[in-house]
């Protein structure tokens, strides 16, 4: 990238606060660096630089008054394009969302962001509808890896993670149905985290599954992540899933617990028998730093992700049949096939499959009775090629795009949340997902953080 | 196991049901995808999670 790469978010947050630079300053950095750098990389879909402008005089005048400023004020960040930002079509990755009716407001997760002083500079590519796992998408084009633009960044938030670890925005918020958050932070080298189902509110984003959707944030370093998962927090009576709890704020203690140390397992069985060697060995590398001393083989994690799969294809299909009736022969080629198929699954596998998960979520959460964070792999393999079509894993021939899936999609199902850390190897980046309890997104970023001061994780911004 | 006949006739049926006018070439595709899901779905239906797992009407983990 030929303009420079940006400080983390709470060291731009600082400098603003202490005059040190301007809101105005970052913003205007951050818009060179993606004029830079996105003509390759095609993260963005949109980029809302005269409102980015305007965000940023308002908090340059705030700190002109005398004001306190918010936590993470003059922040550039950007989201996924199915986000509602005022003024924008919410595409969710799909050409034919660019009729609809502008977003008169934005997402709840956007203004809260708003109101802890970022300002939105975007809206980012992503897989068409979400059902995907790497950013191919007709439409708009892929979002390519930055660290070899020949590769996938990983989906179906790419463009979130692609934008971050190229350094065009020190945040961005992305969705993870299946993996969406985890499966990109592993590809393009940086921190995700999924938070527990129903933690962050759904309102004013464009769904998937309804009853597997996460939100939540890409970053640079752990206390990024940390500062914009705590500056999303808080119930929200108009998402249905949404937990009516109130902010648990896990930046306050994370430095002061870090030294803590937790009860750490590693998954085996499935996931060692899909993982690459690379990926085997990100996992132990993690779990060995964290003082893990046991291994874990979770009960029928096959048809756990089995469960997601039938439950994604259902409420998937249920939700664009109308759209597949108009529109099929403009739809999203990679997947109208799939949606389709998904309208027509029988209710009595969906129901079966609630119940698998609903059994699977009890088996799991036993576990976490004597151990707070299980690591695994996030991914099976490296960033592969925009384009392949298969992968060889475990002895079999499988298909690339859904096997990108393995390791998130039976997390996911059962709404644990997750740290996705990429961990410091030779070569392309790999991550590994750091598990907890649900609600206890406090001990993943915990784990996460003591990996990021062991030097065993670390985001490298690319070509910085 | 349910055979690749019957799926492609329950496909065929299915959409015809939903509203769905499929050309040949564009029923094949679903119906090679829907045979795919059934191979999946079968790791679900073929076990018993026990009377105690009944789904919850709105999931919470």
């Amino acid at each position: 990238m030929s303009a420079t790469s940006p400080r983390s978010a709470l060291a731009i947050a600082a400098a603003v606060a202490r005059g040190e630079t301007t809101a105005m300053a970052e913003v205007e950095a951050a818009l060179a660096r993606i004029a830079a750098g996105d003509g390759v990389i095609n993260a963005f879909t949109a980029v809302t630089a005269d409102r980015a402008r305007h965000e940023a005089t308002l908090v340059d005048q705030r700190r002109a008054r005398g004001e306190k400023l918010p936590p993470l004020a003059g922040v550039p960040f950007a989201v996924k394009n199915l986000f509602d930002v005022a003024g924008l079509p919410t595409l969710a990755g799909s050409r034919l969302h660019e009729r609809r009716p502008v977003a008169d407001c934005d997402a709840v997760l956007v203004a809260r962001m708003q109101a802890a002083g970022a300002v939105l500079v975007g809206a980012l590519n992503m897989d068409a509808y979400a059902y995907g796992f790497t950013t191919e998408n007709t439409g708009y084009g892929p979002a390519r890896n930055p660290h070899d633009t020949s590769r996938t960044a990983g989906g179906s938030s790419g463009g979130s993670a692609a934008a971050v670890a190229a350094g065009m925005v020190p945040i961005t918020l992305g969705s993870d149905t299946n993996g969406s958050i985890r499966v990109p932070s592993s590809l393009c080298g940086v921190f995700g985290l999924k938070p527990t189902y129903g933690r962050l509110s759904r309102t004013g984003s464009y769904p998937f599954v309804a009853s597997l959707d996460h939100l939540g944030p890409f970053a640079t370093d752990v206390a990024d992540l940390a500062a914009s998962y705590d500056a999303m927090q808080g119930p929200d009576a108009a998402d249905p899933a949404c937990g009516q709890r109130s902010a648990e704020l896990v930046s306050p203690g994370l430095g002061r617990d870090a030294d803590v140390p937790l009860r750490v397992a590693r998954l085996c069985g499935y996931f060692d028998r899909w993982a690459s060697a690379a990926a085997r060995a990100a996992s132990m590398r993690a779990a060995e730093a964290l003082g893990a001393h046991r291994t874990i083989e979770l009960p029928e994690v096959e048809r756990a992700r089995a469960a997601a799969f039938v439950i994604s294809a259902a409420e998937g299909g249920a939700l664009h049949r109308a759209t597949l009736q108009r529109d099929y022969d403009r739809f999203e080629p990679h997947n109208r096939d799939r949606f389709l198929a998904g309208a027509l699954t029988p209710a009595s596998w969906y129901v079966q499959a609630q119940k698998t998960r609903a059994w699977f979520a009890e088996q799991v959460r036993a576990i976490f009775a004597d151990v707070d964070v299980l690591v695994a792999p996030a991914t099976p393999v490296a960033a592969t090629l925009l384009g392949e079509e298969w992968v060889e894993l475990g002895g079999e021939r499988l298909p690339l795009r859904p096997s990108l899936g393995l390791f998130t999609q039976p997390i996911s199902c059962i709404g644990l949340p997750v740290a996705a850390v990429p961990i410091v190897g030779a070569g392309l980046p790999l991550g590994v997902q750091l598990i907890a309890a649900p609600w206890r997104e406090d001990l993943c970023l915990r784990a996460a953080l003591q990996l990021e001061r062991a030097g065993i994780a670390r985001c490298d911004i690319a070509g910085g | 196991m349910i055979s690749d006949t019957s799926l492609d006739e329950y496909v065929a049926a299915a959409a015809g049901l939903q509203g769905f006018a499929l050309d040949a070439d564009q029923l094949a595709r679903v119906q090679a995808v829907f045979r795919r899901n059934a191979a999946i779905a079968e790791l679900v239906m073929g076990f018993d999670p026990g009377e105690s797992a009944e789904p919850a009407p709105q999931f919470r983990p």
